[in-house]
Parts: structure tokens; C-alpha cells; sequence
């Protein structure tokens, strides 16, 4: 009945099984064409036809991976076809508020599920949690420890509650299958020296820093991704650098996180010293979006020749903006938002590239400066 | 003018589109590339209605990859006020009946579009109870009251 070995054979006993389900709503066709009311009288003798049961594994595991992992066990109740199937879905997700708060349920639900779990690679594992106890973070280190020897391939953390501070196990900084990273509310600590996440695509930190005697340990993990594409950090960038070769796409955002997270901010700018120097180094980048406070951190910012698309917010720290701005000279297409009083070219520098213009201010001279942009930009076409 | 392809649903109906729009499934570019779509491409297990929203999802995903190119120069690069826009079509896109949605699925299964074939994967199941999932599917119970006992006792663990 089932020939799931064979693909292309399913797919098509899927498409035939296709047209009973029609009938679930009829009136759908009464308002459509006639030909629609031949195909329903033909199929009404076989109507409520079980069209899951009928779907090759494949396609019924990746419907599966997407539900959180009780969603997924809980299908086994449905039929003795998904009784063990959840034991072969590529993805993990565990929320801990679904378990009323019952930290040791909720361990020992995760333990299970991972055992049981037999897929042959994890694509993915999302934890979220809302932890508040130290002591209850050490099995965090240990499900990823596990998740990392089944290939994962995406890992996404996030801290409900508060900023968390737990050591990750050493052999994510030495994965090799990873390829997508997001970590939310995470007070990063004991990165290793030598880190190397050869696959890794995309990381995305939020309101993510490290703790005070472990300061470098940011700086080690974005140092140990040599093919990273795509770098989004939604938090203040303080006392790290950016110095990524491969790099294409950037986010930097500076949005108000919780008020601890600005308490801890301040602690950490103190700590760091105001001025101290950030470098942003990303001679591949393509793509940039820059908001918030987020371009005045950097004192050292190198030229983006191959930088085609370029948001930027201005707000505060004119000097830096300056050196900020200089290094997109080469970018074809660019919104700008002007919140300073001063009108002159904002780089100083002729954009040769630039095509296509977004220009918003708040400024009372905003032809002035309309008129300084279009001065110095040969190939400009359009701008708004 | 760009070349077309025409599609034949399973009801006889043609539809003719873009080269561009048909490339996004991978079985008709691979159909494309072996030179056999002269004549039409008859899909007898894609209906009208389906294939009508099968080509609004690839015309869509192509036009905003085109847009992404016109503006920024480059195919892969789009802007991140794009991606949202996009997400939110597609999140639109979704809110059809459950049949239509699995007809969705299966012909994104079929042509080969990993981005619509993710997208109805998620969406199928996602945030409904057990009732809801074999209310909505009519799936038959086929164990007895003591084999359902069993699993029950055998996955407690996860029920609490």
C-alpha cells in the first residue's frame, strides 16, 4: 500500500489520493467551475479519506520537524503509522514554558526525546528557555553536546527570562556541520581558544555579550568562522571586532533591549573604556544595514569596495560617522537617514557608484544637503 | 520577449508563463534543460486551482529576486525591508483552506520547490492538537483501546 522506498512512486499514489479530501468542503465548489461538480459526485462515495496516512515518510517527517518536539511525540496517538515516526524527525524544538514551569518534567522530557530520536542528521534543534537557575543550565551543555555528534545543522538558543550565562560544549566551536547560529539573551563564557565552525553561513546574536574575566570569548567565536555570509547583531557592539573576510551581509542594530541588558551595557562600556577601538573589517560585504548607535562604536572601519546596498541610520557621533560613512563610497544603492544638524557631503568623499538614493532627515537645510549628495554622485539616477 | 512554457493542469487547462516563473520548480528546469517541454507540460496530478496559486508563489519569488537584482546589482543580496515584505506574502500566501493547502504541499512536492514546499510543511501541522490534526485529516484510529493504553503508557513521559 505504501511504497516508500520509492519516491517518485508515492508522489504519485499521493496525487491520486489527492481528490477525495475535496470533499471536505464542498461549497467550495459550488462557487467554481462546472467541471469542479463532476470531479466532487465522483468522489463523495470515498470522502473523509485519511490523506496523511497516505504521504511517503519523507514528507511526513518534514511536516513533522516543523511542530515542537511534544507536538510531534503526541502525533503517535493518531495511528500506528506515526506510533514510532516522530523517532525520525530531523528537527528538535523544545519550549520550556510548555511544561507548567516544572523544570525537572521538562529535563527529563528532553533527555527522552533526544535518545529516542534516530535521524540521521539533525537539521535543526531550538531551545527555548526560562531558566533561572544556574545549576539548571548544565544540561543545556549537554543536549548540544549531543545534538553536535547527529550533524546539526542549525542551533538556535533563547533566554526568555533573563541574560544567561552557561558554558557551551567545546565541540560546537569545532562542528562541522553547523551552518546557521542564533543566540538570544546569552552571556557568552569559556569559548575556546581555538575555535573552527568551517560551515557555519549565519550567525545572529542578540542582546548577546560576554562576562567580565571572559571578555575575549565573542571575539574568539567570530574569529573561528572563516566562511561566515551573514553576521546579524542586534545589540551594543562594545570592545569586538569585525573582522570577517568572507562576510556578505551585516546587520548591526542598536536596539533597546530589557533594562538589565542596558544596565549591564553600561557596566561592560566602562569596563571596556569608552574609546576603545573597534575595528570593522569586511572587504566582501554586500550588503550592510546599520541603525541605532551601532556605526558610532567603530574608530577603525575599512573600505567595502564590493558594497552594493547600504541602509544606514545616523544619529549621534558626527567624527565617526564621517570615517563610517567613507568606507561605503563605493555602494550603488543608499538610504540615508540624517538626524544632524550639519548639512555639508556627509563623507566628505564622491560616491562614484551610487545609483539610487533614500534620503530621510530631520534637518531644516535638507535641500542644502540634497544638493551636496547629487553634487557628488557622477552615475546617480534616482532619489527620494 | 522571454520564452513560455505552458503547463496543462489536470483538468486540460493550459497556462502559460515565463521560462523564469517555470525554472523555480527544479523538475521542470530539469525537464528544460533535457529540451522535452515543447508542447506543453501536462500535469495530471497538479488541478487548475492549485496551479494557478503555484504560479502566483514562483512569479512572486521571482519578481522580488529580480527586484532585489534592479536595485542592488546583485541576485542574492536584497535588502532586509524585502526579506520582511516577502515573508509576510508568503505568511499570506498560507492562509488558504487545509485541502488547498495540501494540494499546495504535494505539488511543491512534486516540481520541486524547496521554498513552497517548506512553507506548507510548516504551516500544516504546526500549533494543532492531536484532536484537531485527526479531525482535520480524518485520520482513523486503528489501534484498539488497549493498544492506544499501551502507547500511551509507553511515551507517558512526553504526555505529562
Amino acid at each position: 500500500e505504501f511504497c516508500c522506498d520509492h519516491h517518485n512512486c508515492c508522489c504519485y499514489c499521493c496525487f491520486v489520493f489527492i481528490s477525495p479530501l475535496r470533499s471536505m468542503k464542498p461549497f467550495r465548489f459550488l462557487q467554481s467551475a462546472g467541471s469542479n461538480r463532476v470531479e466532487l459526485s465522483l468522489v463523495t462515495n470515498s470522502s473523509y479519506m485519511d490523506i496523511i496516512s497516505h504521504l511517503p515518510d519523507d514528507l511526513l517527517l518534514r511536516i513533522l520537524s516543523f511542530s515542537t518536539t511534544k507536538d510531534t511525540i503526541a502525533t503517535s496517538l493518531l495511528s500506528k503509522r506515526l506510533r514510532s515516526l516522530w523517532t525520525l524527525a530531523p528537527g528538535l524544538g523544545y519550549d520550556e514554558s510548555n511544561h507548567n514551569g516544572d523544570y525537572e518534567r521538562f529535563t527529563k522530557f528532553v533527555h527522552k526525546s533526544f535518545v529516542s530520536n534516530k535521524a540521521p542528521v539533525l537539521e535543526r534543534l531550538h531551545l527555548s528557555l526560562v531558566t533561572k537557575y544556574l545549576f539548571e543550565v548544565e544540561d543545556i551543555a549537554q543536549w548540544i553536546h549531543l545534538a553536535v555528534s547527529h550533524h546539526l545543522q542549525e542551533l538556535r538558543i533563547k533566554f526568555r527570562s533573563k541574560q544567561v550565562s552557561v558554558s557551551l560544549p567545546s565541540s560546537l566551536y569545532t562542528s562541522e556541520t553547523l551552518q546557521r547560529l542564533t543566540l538570544i539573551n546569552y552571556l557568552l563564557r569559556d569559548v575556546p581558544v581555538h575555535v573552527l565552525i568551517p560551515s557555519l553561513k549565519t550567525l545572529s546574536l542578540k542582546f548577546v555579550t560576554c562576562s567580565f574575566s571572559d571578555k575575549m570569548s565573542l571575539q574568539r567565536l567570530l574569529s573561528g568562522c572563516p566562511n561566515l555570509e551573514e553576521l546579524s547583531v542586534e545589540q551594543d557592539i562594545i570592545g569586538f571586532n569585525i573582522v570577517l573576510l568572507s562576510l556578505q551581509r551585516l546587520n548591526i542594530s542598536h536596539k533597546s533591549g530589557s533594562k538589565e541588558f542596558w544596565a549591564l551595557g553600561k557596566i561592560v562600556k566602562k569596563y571596556f573604556g569608552l574609546h576603545r577601538p573597534c575595528v570593522i573589517d569586511v572587504p566582501s560585504l554586500k550588503y550592510l544595514k546599520s541603525s541605532g548607535t551601532a556605526s558610532s562604536n567603530f574608530c577603525q572601519i575599512e573600505n567595502m569596495p564590493e558594497l552594493v546596498r547600504a541602509d544606514v541610520d545616523l544619529t549621534l557621533g558626527v567624527s565617526t560617522h564621517k570615517k563610517f560613512l567613507r568606507a561605503l563610497t563605493s555602494v550603488h544603492h543608499l538610504t540615508l537617514c540624517w538626524h544632524m544638524k550639519q548639512v555639508v557631503n556627509p563623507s566628505g568623499r564622491i560616491f562614484n557608484q551610487l545609483v539610487h538614493l533614500v534620503l530621510y532627515t530631520s534637518s531644516g537645510h535638507y535641500s542644502d544637503l540634497v544638493t551636496c549628495m547629487l553634487q557628488d554622485s557622477p552615475k546617480l539616477r534616482g532619489a527620494y | 520577449m522571454s520564452k513560455k512554457i505552458i503547463f496543462e493542469s489536470s483538468e486540460g487547462e493550459s497556462f502559460e508563463v515565463d521560462e523564469a516563473v517555470a525554472l523555480e520548480c527544479q523538475t521542470i528546469k530539469n525537464m528544460i534543460e533535457d529540451d522535452c517541454t515543447d508542447g506543453g507540460i501536462p500535469l495530471a496530478n497538479v488541478n487548475s486551482a492549485t496551479l494557478t496559486k503555484v504560479i502566483d508563489y514562483c512569479k512572486k519569488h521571482v519578481e522580488a529576486a529580480a527586484a532585489a537584482e534592479a536595485n542592488a546589482g546583485d541576485k542574492d543580496i536584497y535588502g532586509a525591508n524585502k526579506d520582511i515584505e516577502l515573508k509576510t506574502w508568503d505568511e499570506e500566501f498560507v492562509k488558504v483552506d487545509q485541502p488547498l493547502l495540501f494540494d499546495l504541499m504535494l505539488a511543491a512536492n512534486f516540481l520541486i520547490i524547496p521554498g513552497l514546499l517548506d512553507l506548507t510543511c510548516k504551516t500544516m501541522m504546526r500549533g494543532k492538537t492531536v484532536l484537531q490534526i485527526r479531525e482535520i485529516f480524518h485520520i482513523k484510529k486503528d489501534y484498539t483501546d488497549a493498544e492506544e493504553a499501551e502507547v500511551r503508557k509507553e511515551n507517558a513521559w512526553a504526555f505529562e
